[in-house]
């Protein structure tokens, strides 16, 4: 299935919710450029979810080569 | 007499132990030739004259007297402007650090570097908090490539790649995320060790991805990097992240040959989206190395995962800055560092976890293979400016997808050397990634020296007058 896109209003509205609670003032210049890697990251996020991690496919706590 | 700007580190230390040239000739020759042509580069943004020539007159005085002289003695190099030089404010490729005070003292590796009798020349651009793989700067101005001034270095060590390419200094420090030496030392035509996490000490370097970011050298030949890398070995415990580990010293590695490993070329994913000057260049290096193929799996959702973490924990290490000051950001490193804090936290303990199962699944490969091949970018340097480059028929973003091939490698800290190589399909150079397993850099330098010596990987310095 291909990975589903984050449309731009989507994203608009992750800004709305979560840039208040962190404190962040995001200028209107920034927005598009902003709503953009956003939805670059949600793209890869739904990629990364194919890896169809188990429930003991547990984080690195100390990470090591 | 060799112009000294031409010559290896390696030898450099040679002439200088033996007394054929001076420590402050050859600080001299590269200082001159940085203040000739840099204007043209940009590779620099502080040059050290003052020091460099303290510390070359120090080794001459030392071997005057007959004292022992350490294995770089009087070799010049530079660092990435990320690293900590004493009396310099660390700027990290920023305008916001430039309001720091001056360090207080040099980087663990310049301080080693300098027991080790290297004189350092100056601090070099790079791309805004090392989150970029073009080597352009708003700030500062881009750093271009030696080989074609119009086109990129690579990022974010475009200063570091541009440097050594030039003839400015035959050794240059960079750091490494993800792809972040391996980039530009493909674009610049350059050997860049990215040695495995954990390795060298990040301490008194600006960090970016703490649970990513690596140090190592880009230069002109193999031997060079394995000399350096054998200079800075060694345990710092202001480093949480730095193993302490035995480093045994790479360069009697170096022309060790290749008997008895097993090379292969990384097929699928590292097949796809790359110009033909990157095919090319990766499959001549397997076909001299006489390498088998190789499928790592889970290569798409790794990439993503480290892009992920990256965005995550840049956004919010500069999270305060972001809010204070986010009108002096590079512009294009703003947005992405807003958006890295804004995402999800389930995403990035996903992230994590997608790092622990494809490090494990890599780590298996490595039990029928000693050496991965795969290409360090997609194409030679792209011009500088572009914002967009055509692979497999698609536009793609240049700032994401230079690193498409290097990512996956860093994001599970593999020992990586980029090494150089000219191919027909373009008058640029193009680098080939030899990924060995955790710990084992002599690996790839037996490798890289192995391509050197067989003609098939090389780095020259650009004819910029």
């Amino acid at each position: 299935m291909a990975p589903k896109e984050l449309a731009a209003a989507d994203a608009e509205k992750i800004i709305d919710a979560v840039a208040p609670v962190l404190g962040l003032d995001i200028a209107p210049d920034d927005r598009p450029g902003v709503v953009l890697n956003l939805q670059i990251a949600l793209r890869l996020a739904r990629l990364a979810e194919g890896m169809d991690l188990a429930d003991h496919d547990e984080a690195a706590p100390v990470f090591e080569a | 007499m060799t112009d000294p700007t031409s010559l290896a580190a390696t030898t450099i230390a040679e002439r200088v132990r033996s007394g054929a040239i001076t420590a402050r000739s050859v600080a001299e020759a590269h200082i001159a030739r940085i203040q000739n042509l840099d204007g043209k580069v940009g590779a620099f943004t502080a040059v050290t004259r003052a020091r460099a020539l303290a510390e070359a007159d120090a080794v001459d005085a030392r071997r005057r007297a007959g004292a022992p002289l350490g294995a770089l003695a009087g070799v010049p190099y530079a660092v990435k402007n990320l690293f900590d030089v004493e009396g310099l404010p660390t700027l990290a490729g920023s305008k916001i650090n430039r309001d720091h005070p001056p360090a207080s003292r040099d980087a663990f590796l310049i301080r080693k570097l300098k027991a080790a009798d290297a004189v350092l020349l100056g601090a070099l651009n790079m791309g805004e908090y090392a989150y970029d793989f073009t080597g352009e700067n708003a700030h500062d101005g881009p750093s271009r490539n030696p080989h074609d001034l119009s086109r990129m270095t690579g990022g974010s060590s475009g200063g570091s790649g541009a440097a050594a390419a030039a003839g400015f200094a035959p050794v240059t420090l960079g750091s490494d995320t993800n792809g972040s030496i391996r980039v530009p030392a493909s674009l610049c035509g350059l050997f860049g060790l990215k040695p495995t996490y954990g390795r060298l000490s990040k301490a008194g370097s600006f960090p970016f991805v703490g649970t990513l970011d690596h140090l190592g050298p880009l230069a002109r030949s193999t031997a060079d990097c394995a000399a350096f890398y054998d200079a800075m070995r060694g345990h710092d415990p202001e480093d949480p992240a730095c193993r302490d580990l035995p480093a045994e010293p790479l360069m009697p590695h170096v022309n060790a040959g290749i008997g008895g490993l097993r090379i292969a070329r990384a097929t699928g994913y590292f097949d796809r989206m790359q110009t033909q000057a990157a095919t090319e260049a990766v499959r001549t290096v397997a076909k001299v190395l006489g390498a088998a193929e190789t499928e790592i799996p889970h290569v798409n959702e790794a990439r993503a995962a480290a892009f992920l973490i990256t965005m995550a924990e840049g956004g919010h290490l500069h999270l305060e800055r972001l809010k204070a000051r986010a009108a002096d950001f590079d512009p294009d490193t703003r947005t992405r560092l807003i958006a890295g804090a804004l995402l999800p936290a389930s995403m990035i303990a996903m992230a994590q976890r997608i790092r622990r199962k494809y490090r494990e699944a890599v780590l298996k490969l490595f039990d029928s293979v000693d050496v991965i091949l795969a290409p360090a970018t997609p194409t030679v340097a792209p011009p500088l400016g572009s914002k967009t480059f055509a692979l497999d028929g698609q536009q793609v973003p240049v700032r994401a997808n230079l690193g498409l091939f290097t990512q996956p490698f860093s994001f599970i800290g593999l020992p990586v050397m980029a090494v150089p190589v000219w191919t027909s399909a373009s008058s640029l150079p193009i680098g080939v990634q030899v990924i060995a397993p955790p710990w084992r850099e002599d690996i790839a330098i037996r490798v890289a020296s192995h391509l050197e010596s067989a003609g098939i990987a090389s780095a020259k310095v650009a004819a910029l007058a």
